[in-house]
């Protein structure tokens, strides 16, 4: 069962995506690049806040926020 | 490829935040229910591909209902609820009431005889009202509220009544504020005769009701009572709608466990209010 994530990595990532709140879309676009190639395309939202994918945060980081 | 994703254990404090995450990252659907805790489950559902998250709703035409984020209203409720924005034209419902339809040259009606088949098309089955199994189709007996009309149903009814051909088997869709139970709402286990609150945004009214009907997935349908209640000026089911985004129905799953029947909305107020649900609907337009 998926619950809410809590890591900082979860809050960097949302960050990246929504700084202050609204998309960016140019970082949604690597964003979902990414997720398409190591997430097997996972929505951006259920990436960030599911602790099922908490294992991927900290690599996303380290590709995407440079 | 259509998918749906669930977030369990979001704090109050952060619902807003998920849902709006959701949204923006182009689900179809996102719906919230209240958990035993005090947290929320967060459910989103994405039509076709992954959505790109860049802000746009990849799934657009398909959309049939949205979620509002959903917070605790105020009030004592102790039973968890799902609010649902309805987000396309929410229609009439005159199902189950006894003038409802008719034979040609009845009488008056409060919907058209096509309205009663599965896609108001002539070829469609009908569902409106009951038919025998050799298609003839009995009307009202001379002590029935409207003799000679149809005998119009709904999916919820009096099991403790053994007649099917008494009109008071079914909900009176001109008397009783009722729902048409849609997909999403079953998918988060809301039955049939379940209580329900309804809420209009344009005219910032709130009515308590049951869900009552079946035979459209999107949910998008209510009793003309229900849309009387809360203010609109409709007369009968043949024109007229509600416009998108103006309805949220609050569904409080597995609310009437003993599927009791109301033949009155006295009697769904009162036990509505007995078992201290809420139909303040403020954390949406404060």
């Amino acid at each position: 069962m998926a619950k809410k994530s809590k890591t900082s990595a979860s809050k960097a990532l949302r960050g990246f995506w929504k700084p202050k709140g609204v998309v960016n879309e140019r970082h949604a676009k690597s964003f979902s690049a990414w997720l398409e190639k190591h997430a097997e395309g996972v929505d951006i939202a259920t990436f960030i806040h599911s602790t099922d994918h908490e294992k991927k945060h900290a690599k996303a980081l380290s590709v995407l926020i440079k | 490829m259509s998918y749906t994703s669930k977030i369990d254990e979001v704090p109050p404090a952060q619902l807003n935040q998920v849902v709006q995450d959701f949204t923006d990252a182009g689900a179809s659907n996102v719906t919230s229910a209240k958990q035993p805790n005090g947290n929320y489950a967060v459910i989103a559902t994405f039509n076709g591909t992954a959505a790109a998250g860049d802000g746009t709703n990849t799934a657009g035409v398909s959309t049939t209902t949205k979620t509002d984020a959903t917070a605790q209203p105020k009030g004592n409720v102790a039973m968890p609820f799902i609010d649902l924005l309805i987000g396309r034209e929410f229609e009439i419902d005159v199902d189950g009431a006894p003038n409802a339809y008719g034979p040609p040259g009845v009488g008056p009606t409060l919907d058209f005889e096509l309205n009663a088949h599965v896609g108001a098309k002539s070829t469609g089955a009908i569902v409106g009202y009951i038919t025998n199994s050799d298609g003839s189709k009995p009307t009202q007996r001379a002590t029935d509220p409207f003799p000679g009309y149809y005998i119009s149903s709904t999916a919820f009814q009096d099991v403790a009544n053994n007649d099917p051909l008494d009109p008071n088997t079914y909900l009176d869709a001109a008397k009783v504020n009722y729902v048409v139970r849609g997909q999403v709402a079953e998918e988060h286990g809301v039955h049939l005769g379940d209580f329900i609150a309804v809420y209009s945004v344009s005219n910032n009214s709130s009515v308590f009701g049951i869900v009552g009907d079946s035979g459209n997935s999107s949910g998008a349908e209510g009793s003309l009572a229900l849309l009387q209640a809360l203010g609109y000026p409709f007369k009968s089911g043949k024109s007229g709608s509600v416009k998108a985004n103006d309805i949220i129905v609050r569904y409080f799953p597995k609310s009437n466990p003993a599927q009791r029947f109301f033949s009155t909305q006295g009697q769904i107020d009162s036990t509505a209010a007995q078992i201290g649900l809420s139909k303040d609907f403020s954390v949406h337009t404060s």
